[in-house]
């Protein structure tokens, strides 16, 4: 395949799944200008590899598995920047529980942060609703092994993120 | 917050990161990302650099060396040096073959094992492989040096040879004495400038990093009820 064919594929794939993109590189930096870079870099390192991508498997599956060691490794190589507030909360979608959008997004946030790289990309894929059988693809652990992981992972969120209750509910 | 509610987090956040669109695909449309370099070029870079130095050091010194066969101690300074040559493609060859195989679409533990590995090598092995050869191998360096130029020091001048091996023990006394340091005295102030100047601190996160790879791969005897 000519490179300006490989081009406009790699284009047209990564157009398609461009939020995998965006949601790993908030996950692994939380300054605004080190995710701008993470995505960069991410996005660089997908179409140095892109070669090497086997077409009779599925793109989603060798997306993340790039995006996921591109941001692991640059979590581990950059300093942590100081955090700017968060941004304008989104009023579009109501808020349940008396939360804002803010609030949940921020303990999302601090969870995610919270966690180690390898751990915090198993949060990402079951956050993305990824099967075990892909989750286990695409970190290079067994199906059973993700699901104990998942199931560790969920039993920490309700231990160390209890939902607050309404004042009428209390 | 439970799973399902930081589920429905994680969608707000995607709504807004589509939103606010700030995955800039320009870079891609207009071929600026051929030449975007890989984070592990700079490496490379350097170790085919320590390869050509290498092969610097490799002819010259044997072409010495077979021809001064009659004196032993020019021979021996001779393959001295070709051997340090010999053992910087050697290394440098490893870490090339090691760097080749890394590949960002394989699975993540495979490619974050085979990243700690790389960085573990390099901190671990260069304080060794480099510090104690480089104590000792200038010695051989000059002597070959000064030969080449007529002057055989070790015949003519053994007061400077006891000289520089005397400066050489020293040095290989010193750098033992310092890594002793290190690993039996780790909170002493000279351990921890140490450790800040040069491998103490990147080894210890590599093979931290390696350990925390090696346990997240474990399987996990007793699953939690989800």
């Amino acid at each position: 395949m000519g490179n300006a064919e490989n081009h406009g594929e790699f284009l047209a794939l990564v157009g398609r799944h461009h939020g995998i993109v965006l949601k790993i590189a908030h996950s692994y930096q939380r300054n605004p200008a080190d995710r701008e870079d993470l995505a960069q870099e991410i996005l660089a390192q997908l179409w140095r590899s892109f070669p090497r991508y086997d077409r009779e498997r599925s793109f989603s599956t060798w997306m993340y598995r790039v995006a996921l060691n591109v941001a692991i490794s640059h979590l581990r190589q950059t300093r942590p920047q100081p955090v700017p507030l968060d941004s304008v909360p989104d009023e579009s979608i109501p808020a349940a529980n008396g939360k804002d959008q803010d609030q949940r997004i921020s303990e999302l946030d601090d969870f995610i942060q919270s966690l180690d790289p390898l751990n915090r990309a198993l949060l990402v894929l079951y956050l993305e609703e990824r099967s075990y059988r892909e989750i286990s693809e695409i970190l290079g652990i067994s199906e059973t092994n993700a699901s104990t992981k998942v199931s560790r992972l969920k039993q920490r969120i309700r231990e160390e993120l209890q939902t607050s209750l309404l004042p009428e509910q209390a | 917050m439970n799973p399902e509610e930081m589920k429905a987090a994680w969608e707000i956040l995607d709504r807004r990161l589509a939103a606010q669109n700030r995955l800039s695909l320009q870079s891609l449309k207009d071929n600026r990302i051929d030449r975007a370099k890989s984070a592990l070029w700079p490496l490379v870079i350097g170790l085919w650099a320590q390869v050509l130095f290498g092969v610097a050091l490799v002819v010259p010194f044997t072409i010495f060396w077979i021809r001064h066969m009659e004196t032993p101690h020019l021979a021996i300074a001779g393959m001295m040096v070709h051997a340090y040559g010999l053992m910087m493609i050697i290394d440098a060859g490893g870490q090339l073959a090691m760097i080749r195989g890394i590949d960002h679409g394989k699975p993540v533990v495979e490619n974050q094992t085979a990243l700690a590995k790389l960085r573990d090598r390099r901190v671990r092995l260069a304080p060794w492989l480099y510090g104690v050869t480089g104590c000792v191998v200038w010695v051989p360096f000059l002597m070959v040096l000064f030969a080449s130029l007529g002057a055989d020091i070790w015949v003519r001048a053994p007061m400077v040879m006891n000289w520089f091996v005397l400066c050489a023990v020293v040095s290989l006394a010193l750098l033992f004495l310092f890594q002793w340091m290190v690993i039996r005295r780790p909170d002493s102030w000279l351990a921890r400038s140490i450790a800040d100047m040069n491998a103490g601190k990147s080894l210890s996160k590599a093979r931290k990093f390696l350990v925390e790879i090696e346990q997240f791969q474990k399987e996990e005897i007793t699953p939690e009820p989800s």
